[in-house]
């Protein structure tokens, strides 16, 4: 099968060959025969998002590595129309208003490195009926953000109410 | 001489659609950079303020010139510059402070693995011209700022075709060499040195970082030059500012601040990788600054065994220094009160019999009884 590099799957993955949420996103782009592009740091992710205006991108990095430079990079994607996962290392002292501000940008957070399959499959279900350019003229759909109970799992913290 | 010709280029708004083509992006705080970062949109500028629209940007067009302020990419800065590399073929210019000189020296003459990551770099703050001048001669070349006067001198636009802008840059750095150097000894000079270690001191003060001075001059100077001559005094300088710039660390700033006095600053490198972090690091138990205490040593031994080759066989081993080791924020918070404080380590290292050299405030202050 050939594959059309405007509109076959590209998932580009931050960080470095051995951490284990990059291990686990290769594996399973190549389970889904997605194009990948391994970037060390979002700088580099920067410039393949900027080289790939018209692909259909996806974002998958530890949220400590995506989040460097005050979660620039996570606009960024979203005015691409890009979607981002991100591995949230449960012992990591975040905040919780960060974490949530990142949330409303349409970030997806991943608990596990497994948890990247469930991002894949909604992004690639949903992907074909909708364009990284209706997501960046639209917005985001609120099937991809987590709701409060979500993150509150993810970060181990019980409900307020 | 038509200089309305140009004045007239200068003033007019660019035309925006072809921004990216052959143009120029400057990416961070431009007005942490430059005097008439106001002016900005009368050029053809793009302007990205954060590192990440930055490359974006950059890679999505074609420009001539990449100019990146480096003041605030403290600690990105070799990533951002590796990925902007292979993202566009423009030529980069660090737009660094006088601080930063050090670090944008060696990113553009070494670079790290896989060659340089800049191509030139530029001590701000200064005029846009400069930058524009980097692109084309007829994107702003016209313009040349001297660095003894910083005003913008405009050329003929009949005359821009002719300039050379190699040339041009082989002159500022001639020119800006001679406003900071210290001829005898190719350190820098006492200007440069009381410059650096302000804008040092007001940058550690907002990053909680340290600073450590150390002043210290040659024993017995006045008897060398008095006995021997001035050839000898001469060469005895110039040794002394060959061993302490081989003694310190490549971003520490060395000057030699009047006759036979000298002075070295060191700080905290916020470039430098984690391997070397805390460049002015402090012991845990008696906070004192270990890294400068070393290098003061180290240069202490090596101008010890050094030779005055114009003494003959008598001039080996017979130079010794006296110093004091002031640090920010524990002895001063000010570079005058730093500068005096060591001063009077200084003195009263002399006063205690010459060659040593005297931690401020320290009970057992020599430093060659700190480990």
């Amino acid at each position: 099968m050939t594959r059309n590099a405007r509109v076959h799957p590209h998932i580009i993955v931050v960080g470095e060959r051995q951490n284990r949420i990059v291990t686990e996103a290769v594996r399973l782009a190549g389970e889904y025969d997605l194009v990948v592009t391994r970037c060390d740091d979002i700088y580099s992710a920067a410039t393949e998002l900027a080289r790939h205006p018209d692909r259909f991108l996806m974002v998958v990095g530890a949220f400590r590595q995506l989040s460097r430079n005050k979660y620039d990079f996570f606009s960024l994607a979203q005015r691409n129309g890009v979607h981002c996962c991100c591995l949230l290392d449960r012992e990591a002292d975040i905040e919780r208003d960060k974490i949530l501000a990142v949330v409303r940008l349409g970030v997806r957070l991943a608990g596990e490195p497994a948890d990247i399959r469930s991002f894949l499959d909604e992004r690639l279900v949903a992907g074909r009926h909708r364009s990284a350019e209706a997501d960046r003229e639209h917005g985001f759909g609120e099937e991809f953000r987590a709701s409060e109970d979500e993150i509150r799992a993810l970060l181990g913290q019980e409900s307020d109410g | 001489m038509d200089k309305g010709a140009n004045s007239v280029w200068l003033n007019r708004e660019p035309d925006r659609s072809s921004l990216g083509m052959g143009g120029i992006l400057l990416i961070g705080d431009i007005h942490r950079a430059f005097v008439d970062a106001d002016s900005v949109d009368h050029y053809p500028c793009e302007v990205a303020p954060s590192l990440l629209e930055g490359m974006d940007r950059a890679a999505r067009g074609d420009f001539a010139v990449v100019g990146v302020v480096m003041d605030g990419t403290a600690g990105h800065l070799y990533a951002a510059l590796r990925a902007l590399r292979k993202a566009t073929c423009a030529r980069i210019v660090l737009l660094a402070q006088m601080h930063e000189e050090p670090i944008a020296r060696r990113l553009v003459e070494e670079g790290s693995e896989g060659g340089r990551l800049a191509d030139e770099y530029m001590v701000c703050p200064t005029f846009l011209t400069q930058v524009l001048g980097r692109a084309s001669p007829a994107v702003g070349g016209a313009s040349a700022t001297s660095p003894s006067d910083g005003q913008a001198q405009t050329a003929p636009t009949g005359a821009v075709a002719h300039v050379d802008p190699a040339q041009l840059e082989r002159r500022l750095r001639h020119l800006e060499r001679l406003a900071t150097t210290d001829e005898l000894t190719e350190l820098k000079n006492r200007r440069y040195l009381l410059e650096f270690a302000r804008q040092v001191l007001e940058r550690s003060k907002a990053s909680h970082g340290r600073v450590t001075l150390l002043l210290f001059d040659i024993d017995n100077f006045k008897h060398y030059n008095d006995v021997y001559g001035h050839l000898v005094g001469d060469e005895i300088l110039r040794q002394a500012g060959i061993l302490v710039r081989r003694s310190c660390r490549p971003h520490d700033v060395v000057g030699r601040i009047g006759g036979d006095e000298f002075a070295v600053v060191f700080w905290d490198d916020p470039y430098r990788t984690t391997d070397h972090a805390g460049a002015d690091r402090r012991s845990p138990e008696t906070d004192h600054p270990v890294e400068a205490i070393s290098v003061a040593k180290r240069f202490q031994k090596a101008f010890g065994n050094a030779e005055v080759h114009l003494l003959g066989p008598d001039g080996r081993g017979i130079l010794t220094i006296s110093g004091g080791l002031a640090s920010f924020p524990r002895d001063g918070s000010s570079i005058e009160e730093l500068f005096e404080r060591a001063d009077m380590a200084l003195l009263e290292a002399k006063r205690d019999g010459k060659n040593r050299i005297y931690l401020v405030g320290e009970p057992q202050n020599d430093i060659a009884n700190i480990r």
